[in-house]
């Protein structure tokens, strides 16, 4: 298992995809969205309590995009080059492929959203600084904030490497990656109202729904608005559709002929 | 003696047979060539054999399925697609993924990259590559391990004749160090130069599985004779009922032999000018017994 383990950490390290797309997350989360967009531009009536908790929605959201991106190249350049036909040959039980590939995308989307959430974090408050402002005493809990934000980047990133299992094809699973979570869930939340928010990617955003202080008016009120489900709950959600669609795919990878 | 033995295999693709209980052997200390049409079934069973596709039928190395071996990469070495690589990830780094997959030192690529002759292109991604320099890499993936058998599709494809020269005396080298290969090709020529066994398969079914040697002298020979008097030796033939074609100056007899061409043509009292045995190439033979068996088929240029 080890040699195929460090095999996966060398293919996702050898390609410069994953140095640009990784690089291009810190530049964007941590330079534009926290420096620029949560930090320079904010208005000193938004620096309350919790105005770095309410931080947590774009700065994951964005990152959990790269690390999907990362996760779903990892598997399907394989397909896309005919590499699988060496990997496949090279391990003697096809599940070794899949949980070394598992593995590797957990560590290396764990490591890049602690990276790039923590930096934009700091960049947040180097822009209210660089403003002239004073961001006051912060309500919050940065363990908790990070593990939501890796839990929400991990939950995409396995979506991600499913897909990649699933679809076999680069482009196909790349679409369906960027369309499922917003444009399909959304339409069907017109017609599931209330209960939308046990679709699986509405459930895992309610992981990373801002806090807000009782009586106000929520940081970000359209997303605040259709939580209605605790972190924990929308956690278990997502997993319960994680499990059920890797299970499937698990069995197929197996069964199939290999590209 | 260990050998490859694939015992019936058998694909089907939309009910559509590709492969039908093919079985045959691949000795150690000879190079196996594998031959058939286009659409014949070759990678399918190639495939097979490596367990990437699901049919029926096994395939077992020295006994063992390949799954039984902790380190397949040492047990078999292959090359199904030239262009199986990532085309910005450099070809040294490519090998070393294939080396970590198999638990194989690095200082192994830069031996099998010496030996295929990519040492300068170590560091060049090989999307630029051209089919030649992406043979002798894939062939270099094939090596990593060290196997005991090397399964390669086309491996000639695009090689020079410099580099095809050195691929058949490097596989003929790589099977006398007591090691089998299994080899397709539709460089006939170069088949018959380079393997010691040949599997033929039509439409996905066993056609022959025989030595070079034996499968060409199986087939339909010919002598070729020039008489003085062609139209009494021609009197000759049908009397002693041998069927023959007018070829250029002389006469093409069917499944003969030049002692008894020779003797035919003493007894009818004619000089013979020029008598030699006939042998079919490995093109004819193919092309005999793969007859009818062809997935694709041009139509001569007079049909169109």
């Amino acid at each position: 298992m080890t040699p195929t383990i460090k095999a996966e950490f060398k293919k996702l390290l050898t390609v410069r995809s994953t140095y640009l797309t990784s690089l291009a997350a810190l530049l964007f989360v941590a330079g534009l969205v926290a420096f620029y967009g949560h930090g320079y531009k904010t208005a000193p009536s938004d620096l309350n309590s919790l105005f770095l908790g309410g931080s947590i929605t774009p700065f994951s959201s964005i990152t959990a995009i790269a690390g999907a991106v990362i996760a779903l190249l990892l598997l399907a350049h394989e397909y896309r080059y005919n590499t699988i036909v060496y990997t496949l040959t090279a391990a003697n039980r096809r599940s070794k492929v899949l949980a070394a590939k598992i593995i590797t995308v957990f560590v290396f989307v764990f490591v890049l959203s602690v990276v790039v959430v923590s930096a934009s974090l700091a960049m947040s408050m180097a822009g209210v600084a660089a403003a002239g402002h004073t961001l006051p005493h912060q309500d919050i809990n940065y363990i908790t904030y990070l593990a939501k934000a890796v839990f929400l980047c991990e939950g995409y990133a396995l979506f991600a490497l499913l897909l990649a299992a699933l679809v076999r094809n680069l482009v196909g699973a790349l679409v369906i990656l960027l369309v499922v979570p917003n444009t399909i869930e959304g339409l069907l939340s017109l017609v599931l109202k209330k209960h939308s928010v046990y679709m699986p990617f509405t459930a895992l955003q309610q992981v990373v729904q801002p806090p807000v202080i009782a009586g106000s008016v929520p940081a970000h009120p359209e997303t605040a608005a259709t939580g209605v489900l605790t972190a924990p709950k929308g956690a278990i959600v997502f997993l319960c559709y994680l499990i059920a669609g890797w299970i499937i795919t698990w069995y197929l990878f197996l069964r199939r002929d290999a590209n | 003696m260990g050998m490859i033995k694939a015992k019936g295999l058998s694909k089907s693709y939309d009910k559509k047979p590709a492969v039908s209980d093919l079985s045959f052997e691949v000795e150690t200390g000879k190079v196996t060539g594998f031959l058939g049409p286009n659409g014949a079934g070759k990678s399918t069973t190639m495939r097979l054999m490596l367990g990437l596709d699901t049919g029926g039928g096994q395939t077992t190395y020295d006994g063992k399925s390949l799954r039984e071996y902790t380190q397949p990469s040492k047990i078999v070495g292959i090359l199904l697609e030239a262009k199986a690589f990532h085309p910005t990830r450099t070809a040294r780094n490519h090998l070393r993924v294939l080396a970590a997959e198999g638990d194989i030192p690095y200082k192994r690529v830069d031996e099998v990259l010496d030996i295929v002759g990519l040492n300068d292109v170590a560091k060049s991604k090989p999307g630029k590559f051209s089919l030649g320099m992406s043979q002798r890499l894939g062939i270099a993936a094939a090596l990593l391990g060290d196997p005991k058998y090397l399964i390669l599709d086309e491996p000639a494809n695009g090689l020079d004749p410099e580099g095809i020269a050195w691929l058949r005396q490097f596989l003929r080298d790589y099977a006398k160090e007591g090691r089998g290969v299994l080899v397709s090709s539709h460089l006939l020529s170069e088949m018959s130069q380079m393997a010691d066994n040949v599997v033929v398969i039509g439409k996905g079914k066993l056609i022959a599985d025989t030595s070079i040697n034996k499968l060409i002298a199986g087939s339909s020979s010919a002598v070729f004779v020039r008489t003085s008097n062609m139209p009494s030796f021609e009197k000759a033939l049908e009397f002693a009922g041998l069927k023959y074609k007018k070829e250029g100056a002389g006469l093409s007899i069917d499944t003969a032999k030049t002692d008894d061409v020779g003797k035919l043509a003493h007894n009818a009292k004619v000089t013979v000018l020029e008598l030699s045995a006939q042998t079919a190439s490995l093109e004819q033979v193919f092309l005999e017994l793969t007859e009818g068996s062809e997935e694709y088929q041009g139509k001569p240029e007079a049909q169109k």
